[in-house]
């Protein structure tokens, strides 16, 4: 309990003060805005609608663009586990477009795809491909010998060891590399949104600055927050414990 | 026997009927100015229907990505700018320009520069160490102000350009996040009106008093495929912009109902491009170092 | 004798899909507009280091990073640091940190601009707030993980509070700050290219947008490859400084 109230004081300390401060005519209201006009613009927006439709546009591409990487990097991260000498020949060239940025290809997807979700999944599958595809490798070298052994006698064909040997086998690891794609899918799909494409949440907190409503440009934020936050607590529950903030994925 | 008689009738009617009765459809990107006026009479009065266009308009929300939606084919149709046209020929991408839009004339300027009330910015010298709000980097209004500022010897590194979309342009001068601005109407207006800013030069003017000022872009296959459509496009605008001319009033108030505001000056309009308009952009951007390599603009026009 | 075969099989693959695609774009099979060849791409990052392009962009970018970096790597240790030793610190701070921590960077651009302005503090602080989080994750983890052995010894020793921060908490506590911090560099960089196209400003992140709305391909390839060898470098850099730094330890963590 004590916990509770103390974790609540900080915010609700800023949120008064705000709240005073630009009744008050301390704080400039096109810049600060206040907090009761942000809920109530948060209000508006679930209301209407508008918010929910944002968020689904912008949840969609995150998804779409997660299921995109998880099947391709849960696949070759399988033959690159299964095969070192394929391993050796390929994977220097897979590692050698692992530190551009994602953000970077952003306007040469734009030129491929034109606007709309092809373009943002495009980025956000190439974001979130990392993680699963190394956690894949490692996952896939660690599976007991035997088990392949018996693939081997039982002559199963690529996709039935895939699906009967190998999956079964990797897949408490590979969920953690599932796990941190999915955190960093939602935060590339807003980037993109804020920097050029025309959809979601990223877009409508862009739209809500552009046009001087700075409340609605909070309320935004603040919803993206609750997301954000309300994902990371299904996650937890769902798959237990968070390995650092990017796991083990990123820092090997 | 009488059933393959029957399908193959039927096949042959089905197979008529697109062609007879079915029009060519476009997608049309416009942004949000007052440029496009008379692409909204035309759809609102029915020139397109009238000259065999199935036109579907769309509002795309900065200019620069109007051309890569016209490369990917979510658009058939798109605005964009002499610059623009140039930058994507040099680049190997297939747009050509099908109608011309709106010029600027010198007579009756719609862009300008204007600085901060309380700066003291009298010649363009006074410019040197400012920080100028574009409405986007490269595009034509912002290359014209660098052939301007290039023509009275102040070199780009001399000045600070940066991004703010028109909207904005007069809370991040009253701020002063910025110091002058290239702005257009109905922005200008208001901002003059309300004694946020003064005006430092209507350059364009300046640089070319009959400008070409948007156009209307294309893929070349898909023109080269629907001679008809481009047909019907430049038709329907041509007879747009004549209503225009005699109803201006009525057209005011379509254009507001398109845009979500009203521009008190309208620029003028027409359907023409000349070779000539694009061998001065062309001129202007080898002078600029925008392009390295010369371009042939007379592969770049509809024919 | 081993080694250099296989490494000559992975310069092979590498150099077989570079031709592949070369030839691909020579003979139109695929649209020089959005896939140049290699060779026009090194040509103009070529021309960029000849004429001197590369470095003035390059240089804001870097420095964009580094300061945005280090300023999250200070308020990333110094948190971590109280949240580690304070459970009082802790309850104050946690769940506003939690409700933070998805935000996604970029989101908080649009108000950083209403802050800060379209200027370099603006991004800097952008970067500073998305990067901090790994480094304070680490910071946190490393103060907290302790050995009971540890602060036995201290306490036998008799150090005062600030000597057993000093020589016991803080070197236990640096490798995982350091891995905190290799992350978030990354995560700057990122910042980086993405405050610079949002907002305007000088570096690379600029450069390959502008390089788009010209429709240069290959000038938006040369900048591609640019921050993947500056990703690249920097990963290996901060490696390299781990190891001069953790020496006493041995292995890397």
């Amino acid at each position: 309990m004590k916990r509770i109230l103390r974790g609540a004081l900080l915010p609700a300390l800023g949120f008064f003060l705000w709240e005073t401060g630009s009744r008050a005519g301390l704080l400039p209201i096109d810049t600060f805005s206040r907090p009761s006009d942000i809920a109530q613009a948060l209000a508006g927006g679930l209301v209407d609608g508008t918010i929910l439709l944002a968020t689904w546009q912008t949840v969609q591409a995150a998804l779409s663009g997660f299921a995109v990487a998880a099947a391709a990097g849960i696949l070759v991260g399988a033959i690159l586990g299964l095969s070192p000498p394929i391993e050796r020949t390929v994977g220097p060239s897979i590692e050698a477009l692992r530190p551009i940025p994602a953000v970077a290809l952003m306007p040469l997807t734009l030129l491929f795809f034109g606007f709309g979700l092809r373009m943002e999944a495009g980025v956000v599958a190439f974001a979130c491909i990392w993680p699963i595809l190394l956690v894949t490798v490692a996952a896939v070298r660690g599976i007991e010998p035997r088990l392949l052994e018996v693939a081997q006698t039982l002559r199963l064909g690529f996709a039935a060891r895939l699906r009967k040997i190998i999956l079964p086998a990797a897949l408490g690891r590979i969920v953690v590399g599932l796990r941190v794609a999915v955190s960093i899918s939602l935060i590339v799909a807003v980037t993109v949104e804020i920097v050029m494409n025309p959809y979601g949440l990223g877009y409508g907190m862009i739209i809500a600055q552009q046009s001087l409503k700075p409340d609605l440009m909070y309320a935004q934020l603040l919803w993206l927050g609750l997301l954000g936050w309300g994902l990371n607590a299904l996650l937890t529950r769902a798959l237990g414990g968070w390995h650092g903030a990017f796991g083990p994925g990123v820092q090997p | 026997m009488n059933r393959i008689v029957l399908a193959a009738s039927l096949i042959a009617a089905l197979a008529a009927f697109p062609a007879s009765a079915q029009q060519p459809k476009a997608n049309i990107g416009y942004i949000g100015a007052a440029d496009f006026t008379p692409l909204f009479v035309a759809k609102d009065k029915g020139f397109f229907d009238k000259h065999g266009l199935d036109a579907t308009l769309t509002r795309i929300q900065i200019a620069p990505n109007v051309a890569p939606a016209i490369i990917s084919g979510d658009l058939q149709i798109g605005m964009g700018t002499g610059p623009n046209l140039l930058h994507a020929a040099e680049g190997g991408l297939p747009l050509v320009a099908i109608a011309g839009a709106s010029r600027m004339k010198k007579s009756n300027p719609i862009a300008g520069l204007l600085g901060r009330s309380g700066l003291s910015i009298k010649t363009p010298a006074d410019l040197r160490g400012k920080k100028i709000g574009s409405p986007g980097l490269n595009t034509m209004l912002t290359e014209m102000l660098e052939k301007w500022l290039h023509d009275n010897k102040i070199t780009r590194d001399q000045v600070t350009l940066v991004e703010v979309v028109f909207p904005q342009q007069r809370d991040m001068l009253k701020s002063g996040n910025i110091d002058a601005v290239i702005t257009i109407e109905p922005f200008r207006s208001r901002m003059l009106s309300d004694g946020t800013a003064f005006t430092i030069a209507d350059y364009v003017g300046e640089v070319n008093p009959d400008l070409l000022a948007v156009l209307w872009l294309s893929r070349n296959d898909w023109a080269a495929a629907n001679p008809k459509a481009v047909q019907a496009f430049r038709a329907a605008y041509a007879e747009a912009i004549e209503w225009c001319a005699k109803n201006a009033d009525e057209s005011k108030k379509i254009l507001a109902k398109y845009i979500g505001f009203a521009s008190p000056v309208l620029p003028d309009y027409g359907v023409e491009v000349k070779l000539s308009d694009l061998e001065f952009f062309e001129r202007v951007q080898r002078e600029l170092g925008k392009l390295r390599a010369p371009v042939d603009v007379s592969k770049l026009v509809w024919k | 004798m081993k080694r250099l075969a296989r490494l000559s099989g992975a310069v092979l693959f590498a150099a077989a899909l570079l031709v592949l695609w070369q030839l691909l774009a020579d003979r139109q099979f695929i649209s020089q507009a959005f896939f140049p060849s290699p060779s026009r791409t090194l040509a103009e990052l070529w021309r960029q280091l000849v004429q001197g392009d590369l470095w003035r962009p390059l240089e804001a970018t870097a420095y964009r990073m580094f300061y945005g970096w280090a300023l999250a790597s200070l308020a990333g240790v110094v948190l971590g640091a109280a949240i580690g030793f304070s459970r009082a610190a802790r309850d104050y701070l946690e769940p506003l940190l939690e409700f933070m921590r998805p935000l996604p960077a970029s989101a908080v651009i649009p108000a950083a601009i209403l802050f800060f302005g379209l200027s370099n503090a603006m991004t800097v602080a952008v970067i500073a707030f998305g990067a901090v989080w790994p480094v304070l994750l680490g910071s946190l983890h490393g103060f907290v993980s302790i050995e009971p052995q540890l602060a036995d010894v201290s306490a036998a020793l008799r150090l005062s509070r600030l000597q057993s921060f000093v020589k016991i908490a803080v070197p236990n506590a640096l490798p995982d700050i350091l891995a905190g911090a290799r992350v978030s560099l990354a995560i700057a960089l990122i910042l980086a290219v993405v405050t610079e196209m949002q907002a305007s400003q000088t570096g690379l992140g600029q450069n390959i947008l502008l390089a788009q709305r010209s429709f240069r391909s290959p000038e938006l390839y040369a900048g591609v490859v640019t921050l993947g060898v500056m990703g690249f470098a920097i990963n290996h850099g901060i490696v390299l400084l781990e190891r001069r730094l953790l020496r006493w330890r041995g292995a890397p963590a």
